[in-house]
């Protein structure tokens, strides 16, 4: 029986295919590392930032409204009117316990410092990216600095300022996967470590005879108390001795517009 | 030369401006219509960069769109080799 024997033919093509496989790891390898670095990515940034300002101006504009029907504005200046009356009976609530925790802490000496903030418009936040980051429209031009941290809707604390850029800053998020933070649970007020599990989601892990209910507000130690997340479910199994108790923040990062950066002085 | 180039232009924007899930099939497109397209992680380098965040260690999961993409090509290279309707 012949055989056909191999070609030097075939060799060459074998030597040439491990040299190009080589040859795109190495370019890739030293790709990695000068895309990289700092200078590269503020060279990045600069090219995306007006890209990204433009596409927010026109999300944020009215033209939509334009193509609504008559009705369906209608039943949303209902549905506005029901919330706003709900949340005026709220504001009544805060405003006086506002007073009634002034006055406590006065009694106390221990008065309440006002965040030095600045607003800052989100141009790109998830769903467009499957990141728990934001990035925000204020950086070294507005004195942001890294770990600044960002509140929305006033109050609730939502990441820090992990990337500063000359006219914009990327926030990491809290609930990060893996990232950690201190919290206080519930009107026991019991410290934990919250680990964040991506999409505004954190869950803590407690001996089981702690007590939590589901609807049990989580706050950041501080004089200040914001609320940090809301307890959605506290799940454990007979066998064990520690339960997870899975919360999530009160703000909907994908709705957000807008957010606060707390400037360290 | 001119179609790779108005590609890869259009991946840029798309990185930039569309959600990922959008950049993640227009990727796959692209990677189809022409027969070599290795640059496409660099477009997943581009997004770590943009969307990712920065750490001091390295983790793999702050590479998501550059791994997702590597396996990408990889598995392009091999379906292709394989589809008897792929002329390119």
């Amino acid at each position: 029986m012949n055989y056909l024997l191999k070609s030097s033919n075939f060799e060459d093509r074998r030597k040439m295919a491990r040299r190009k496989i080589l040859v795109t790891v190495l370019i890739l390898v030293i790709g990695f590392f000068i895309i990289n670095t700092h200078l590269t990515r503020q060279i990045l940034f600069y090219i995306a930032e007006p890209i990204w300002k433009i596409q927010s101006r026109i999300s944020n504009s009215s033209f939509g409204e334009y193509f609504r029907t008559k009705q369906n504005i209608i039943n949303e200046k209902i549905a506005l009117e029901q919330k706003l009356f709900l949340a005026g009976d709220l504001m009544a609530q805060n405003s006086v316990l506002q007073k009634e925790n002034d006055t406590l802490k006065d009694l106390f000496d221990r008065k309440e410092t006002k965040l030095k903030t600045i607003l800052a418009s989100i141009l790109v936040k998830p769903p467009q990216t499957p990141y728990d980051t934001l990035t925000v429209d204020v950086g070294e031009d507005q004195q942001i600095k890294i770990g600044d941290k960002v509140i929305a809707l006033a109050n609730v604390f939502i990441g820090e300022v992990t990337e500063v850029y000359s006219h914009s800053s990327k926030v990491t998020l809290y609930s990060t996967p893996g990232q950690k933070l201190s919290v206080v649970l519930g009107d026991s007020s019991i410290s934990a470590e919250a680990e964040g599990i991506g999409g505004g989601n954190f869950n803590i892990f407690l001996p089981k005879e702690v007590e939590v209910k589901e609807n049990d507000v989580i706050v950041i130690p501080a004089i200040t108390s914001n609320v940090f997340g809301i307890v959605e479910k506290v799940t454990f199994k007979d066998k064990d001795s520690f339960q997870t108790v899975l919360f999530k923040s009160p703000v909907n990062i994908a709705e957000l517009t807008f957010v606060e950066i707390v400037l360290n002085k | 030369m001119i179609k790779r180039i108005i590609f890869d232009i259009l991946l840029l924007l798309s990185a930039i401006v569309c959600p990922w899930w959008f950049t993640g099939i227009f990727s796959i497109v692209v990677l189809y219509y022409f027969r070599t397209f290795n640059e496409i992680i660099l477009f997943g380098l581009i997004m770590d960069i943009l969307y990712g965040r920065l750490s001091a260690t390295f983790h793999w999961w702050d590479y998501k769109f550059t791994l997702f993409f590597l396996i990408l090509l990889l598995s392009s290279i091999f379906i292709k080799k394989r589809l008897k309707f792929y002329s390119r």
